[in-house]
């Protein structure tokens, strides 16, 4: 009954707190380009995402009549669900899951179905292209993402988010560990595919990618599913390798990181699909192996 | 049971791109057919935006078809009214006064700086970027404030006239003027700074569209485009008009040929706007601004081509008079669309997204392609 209760509670705070990132990143990136952005509605346009949802709750639904029917319904549900499972893992939530780093990456590979159900379902040349790219791309990045857990899994000796949290006690593993920390980084940003890694909706070659049919509801499942996963790789990120601690020091790691990455967005061009298979491979994935040999070189 | 290898049959994809792509600048259409994402074969559309601008020529009277070039390449007004006032007045055998001369140089160069600072911005969104597009704006804002105190207008200035200019600058907006040049200076090095050596923008730029300078000159390219392929045509030089022939000539050139050095050449030439700026601003000195024209401008049996470079390449009118106040007839080569010829041949073989990045590095104006 009270697992339920959390559950229902989490699942509630999530999308708010992903509309909130919605409005900070549309803030920050603002500054950085020397615009205002979103100021109106409400305290500094915090109430911006609100609005927009509710906007977008109040959109008829529409769906292109060539689409496939069940597929195109059934994908942004299959894009939101894997995300909201994934917090399950996360120290604050759960301490005691001992198969942490296991469950969610696994949980996290299922996201790829979402955006191929969402590419092939909507029968549009330009959400084919956009699912093409994210299969291709998230399928690459699932590699360097669970080598790049596997150190702080092989550090604490264990695959609960707590224990390798509490073994951060002197020192994080970002300092013990960087490469590893540099890999998680840039193969959570190609995963939760956030620019420079946004081939997947290339606004200026897709138009929008995969969810280009899409309006409305199932529009704001998307987008809030990116948002949540954005908010869960820096979570994770802030656990695993900043060493996590008390919700006000915890809370400042995951906006610092959410921060980067935004700067990251206003500051880098879009990469190439084949050039980013090529970071996948040839740079992350041997990074990630010297990381591991060099925990194992450490701990001899 | 799985699939003979012969049994797969691939097929090629048809994409459309446009006319309502966010990056076919304007309403291009391209329908490129795909291997995956290789581009196989390329098949352009254009004429989307195609308002009759030479036919309009024969309909009225040269006196009021004053302000129509303006709406030809709205990027870049001057250079169009500079076309077809050069040719106007070469066919009335007019020579414009020297100031009026200096201010035509003096408003083209700033034009120019405004038109590439739009082409930066947008290239660089085509690419993936997003905040250059914001900064490259902010300062062709103040080049158009600067082009709106002295012309009226922002984007189509009918500023010049047969025989001169319409309106004269005073010495607070010269002043204006010169004290901008420094600031624009910094703001280009900084984009420098942040753009030339950035490793994922030489990843997507590089060795990407390439052509040399004898395929350049066989499909007609000219501007930056042709420059970019190591040929050193530069027509404010090579064939000059107006106050450009008492410069030293300054061509940028580079020998890659491909996306980068277009990028490269475009961006120098910022630099060397700024320079010629300067040079013009000293140049100034009192006097009219009108040569004296007749009333009823009435354009001899005769013909002529005058040419300018304007941002894209030789922007070219060939006019043909009758005898009356219209044309007989008036043919504009527009740089954009001679430039645009070479699209299939730079795409071919490339993906997707370099298709953005090639067209974006092309520098078209719909309203000049289609006219």
């Amino acid at each position: 009954m009270k697992a339920l209760l959390v559950a229902l509670v989490v699942g509630m705070a999530i999308p708010a707190v992903a509309a909130f990132l919605l409005w900070y990143e549309r803030r920050l990136l603002a500054r950085l380009q020397v615009r205002h952005g979103p100021n109106r509605v409400g305290p500094q346009g915090l109430w911006q995402s609100l609005a927009d949802i509710i906007k977008l709750l109040s959109k008829a639904d529409t769906m292109p009549h060539t689409a496939h029917p069940w597929l195109f319904r059934l994908a942004p549900v299959m894009a939101f669900l894997p995300v909201f499972m994934a917090f399950a893992s996360l120290p604050e939530l759960d301490p005691h899951m001992n198969i942490g780093i296991l469950y969610l990456s696994a949980i996290l590979s299922l996201e790829v179905l979402a955006i191929l159900a969402a590419g092939i379902g909507s029968h549009s040349k330009y959400a084919l292209l956009g699912g093409l790219r994210a299969t291709a791309q998230m399928v690459s990045y699932e590699v360097p993402l669970t080598l790049a857990l596997l150190g702080p899994a092989m550090a604490a000796g264990s695959l609960n988010l707590a224990t390798i949290v509490s073994h951060q006690h002197p020192l994080p593993y970002i300092l013990t560990q960087p490469l590893g920390a540099l890999s998680l980084f840039i193969a959570g940003m190609a995963e939760a595919h956030r620019p420079p890694f946004d081939l997947t909706e290339a606004e200026s070659e897709l138009v929008a990618g995969y969810h280009v049919e899409y309006s409305g509801v199932r529009f704001a499942l998307f987008v809030v599913s990116e948002y949540a996963q954005l908010l869960f790789l820096a979570w994770l990120m802030a656990v695993v390798y900043l060493g996590g601690g008390p919700i006000w020091s915890l809370g400042l790691k995951i906006l610092g990181t959410v921060s980067v990455v935004i700067w990251l967005r206003a500051t880098l061009p879009r990469i190439r699909a084949d050039q980013l298979m090529a970071l996948g491979w040839k740079v992350l994935i041997p990074l990630t192996s010297l990381n591991l040999l060099w925990l194992v070189a450490w701990n001899l | 049971m799985t699939p003979n290898r012969e049994e797969i049959v691939q097929e090629e994809l048809m994409l459309n791109l446009g006319p309502q792509h966010p990056s076919t600048h304007g309403v291009f259409r391209m329908v490129l057919d795909l291997q995956g994402e290789t581009i196989v074969g390329v098949t352009p559309y254009m004429g989307y935006l195609h308002r009759g601008f030479e036919k309009l020529a024969e309909r009225r009277t040269a006196i009021q078809y004053q302000p129509y070039p303006d709406r030809w390449d709205y990027l870049a007004a001057m250079f169009d009214e500079m076309a077809y006032i050069g040719a106007g007045e070469a066919l009335l055998g007019i020579q414009a006064p020297r100031r009026a001369q200096v201010l035509r140089g003096i408003v083209m160069e700033l034009n120019r700086f405004a038109s590439h600072l739009l082409w930066l911005g947008t290239f660089l969104l085509d690419v993936g970027a997003l905040s250059p597009f914001l900064y490259t704006f902010r300062e062709r804002e103040m080049v158009l404030d600067l082009l709106m105190e002295l012309t009226g207008a922002r984007l189509t200035y009918a500023y010049m006239r047969f025989g001169g200019v319409h309106h004269d600058a005073e010495d607070v907006w010269l002043k204006k003027v010169r004290a901008g040049i420094p600031y624009f200076r910094q703001r280009l090095s900084e984009y420098r700074t942040l753009i030339d050596d950035n490793e994922i923008f030489r990843r997507r730029v590089e060795h990407i569209g390439i052509i040399d300078g004898t395929h350049a000159l066989h499909y007609g390219l000219s501007g930056p485009m042709l420059r970019a392929s190591g040929v050193p045509w530069d027509l404010r030089w090579k064939r000059p008009y107006g106050i450009y022939a008492e410069i030293p000539p300054r061509i940028i050139t580079d020998l890659a040929g491909d996306t980068y050095a277009r990028y490269k050449v475009r961006v120098e030439e910022m630099a060397v706007s700024l320079d010629l700026l300067e040079i013009f601003l000293d140049l100034v000195e009192s006097g009219p601004i009108m040569a004296s024209v007749p009333k009823v401008v009435k354009f001899p049996k005769q013909e002529t081509y005058f040419a300018v470079e304007g941002p894209r390449g030789e922007l070219g009118v060939y006019l043909v008079g009758n005898g009356t106040a219209y044309a007989q007839r008036m043919k504009i080569r527009p740089p954009s669309l001679f430039n645009l010829q070479v699209l299939s041949q730079l795409l071919i073989g490339h993906m997707v997204s370099d298709a953005v990045a090639i067209l974006g590095s092309i520098d078209i104006v719909l309203g000049e392609v289609d006219r």
